[in-house]
C-alpha cells in the first residue's frame, strides 16, 4: 500500500496532466473498497477474477504472498483512445516506480501533443 | 636501601573484539533500515539487506573460529541461512518475468471487463474516453 499511498499524495500532479490513476489488483471487492476508502483520489478496480491481467497478460504465476498467481507490478500509460503509449516493469516486484518515475514518463510521452 | 620483592608477572590475555555482536547487529541493521526506506515511501530494491547480512555473517564466522561453542555454531547456522534465503529472494524469487503480452506500445487494449472497488462495470472501453491513463497492477492489498 505503500506505493498507492505515494501515487495518493502525488494525485495533483496526475491532475494537472489530465490524466488518472487507475489501480488494479485481484482483491476482492471489499477489500478494494477498504482501498478506495484510503485512497479516494485514485480509480480502484477490485478485478478479483483476472479477467484484465490475463487479458493483458501480466499474472505472475506462483508469486502471490500463499503461492498463488498475483499480478506482476507493471504500469501502461495509455491514451485516451485506449491506445498503449508505453509499459514499465521493474526487473524485481519488491522495487516500484514511484509516482515522481511516472510523472517524467508521462511528460516524456505526451510532452509534443 | 629498598627492600624489593620480585613482582609476579601479570598473564593479560588479549580482550576479543565483540565479533559476534558486531555480526548480529549488522544483519538486523538490515530490517532497521528497510523499515525507515518504506516509511519514507521509498520502494527501491533494498540491495543493501543481503549485503549487510553477508558482512554480518563474515564477522560471525570470524567470531566462532575465534571460540567455538556448541551455541555459537548453531547461531552461525541460523544466521547463515536467513542470509542464503535473503541472496534467493532477491536473486530469484523477485525476479519479474519480462513483459510479452499484448498490450505493446502502439497497440489497442485488449477487450477485458471488471469492476470499480464501487461495484460499477469498469472495461476497456471506460479506458477510451479522451482522459489519458496510466493504469497500475499491483499485487494487492497483503
Amino acid at each position: 500500500m505503500v506505493e498507492l499511498g505515494q501515487f495518493e499524495k502525488y494525485h495533483a500532479e496526475f491532475s494537472k496532466r489530465n490524466v488518472r490513476v487507475v489501480v488494479i489488483s485481484n482483491d476482492k471487492p471489499t477489500t478494494a473498497q477498504a482501498t478506495q476508502a484510503d485512497f479516494p483520489h485514485l480509480v480502484v478496480v477490485s478485478d478479483s477474477d483476472q479477467n484484465i491481467a490475463k487479458a493483458l497478460q501480466v499474472i505472475h504465476s506462483g508469486a502471490g504472498a500463499s503461492g498463488d498467481d498475483t499480478n506482476a507490478p507493471t504500469t501502461f500509460l495509455v491514451d485516451g483512445d485506449g491506445h498503449v503509449r508505453r509499459m514499465m516493469r521493474q526487473e524485481r516486484f519488491l522495487a516500484r516506480y514511484s509516482p515522481q518515475e511516472v510523472l517524467a514518463a508521462i511528460d516524456a510521452t505526451w510532452r509534443s501533443e | 636501601m629498598e627492600n624489593l620483592q620480585p613482582v609476579a608477572p601479570t598473564t593479560s590475555t588479549p580482550r576479543r573484539q565483540p565479533l559476534f555482536l558486531g555480526g548480529l547487529l549488522l544483519f538486523l541493521a538490515g530490517p532497521a533500515l528497510y523499515a525507515v526506506q518504506i516509511s519514507l515511501g521509498q520502494l527501491w530494491t533494498a540491495w543493501y539487506m543481503p549485503l549487510l547480512a553477508s558482512l554480518g555473517v563474515v564477522l560471525m564466522i570470524a567470531s566462532v573460529r575465534q571460540r567455538r561453542s556448541v551455541w555459537r555454531g548453531a547461531a552461525l547456522a541460523f544466521f547463515a541461512l536467513l542470509c542464503g534465503s535473503e541472496w534467493y529472494l532477491m536473486l530469484v524469487a523477485a525476479k519479474t518475468p519480462a513483459y510479452t503480452g499484448p498490450a505493446q506500445p502502439g497497440s489497442k487494449l485488449p477487450p477485458f471487463a471488471a469492476m470499480l472497488a464501487d461495484g460499477t462495470p469498469f472495461s476497456n472501453q471506460d479506458v477510451e474516453q479522451e482522459i489519458r491513463s496510466v493504469l497500475v497492477f499491483n499485487r494487492g492489498r497483503w
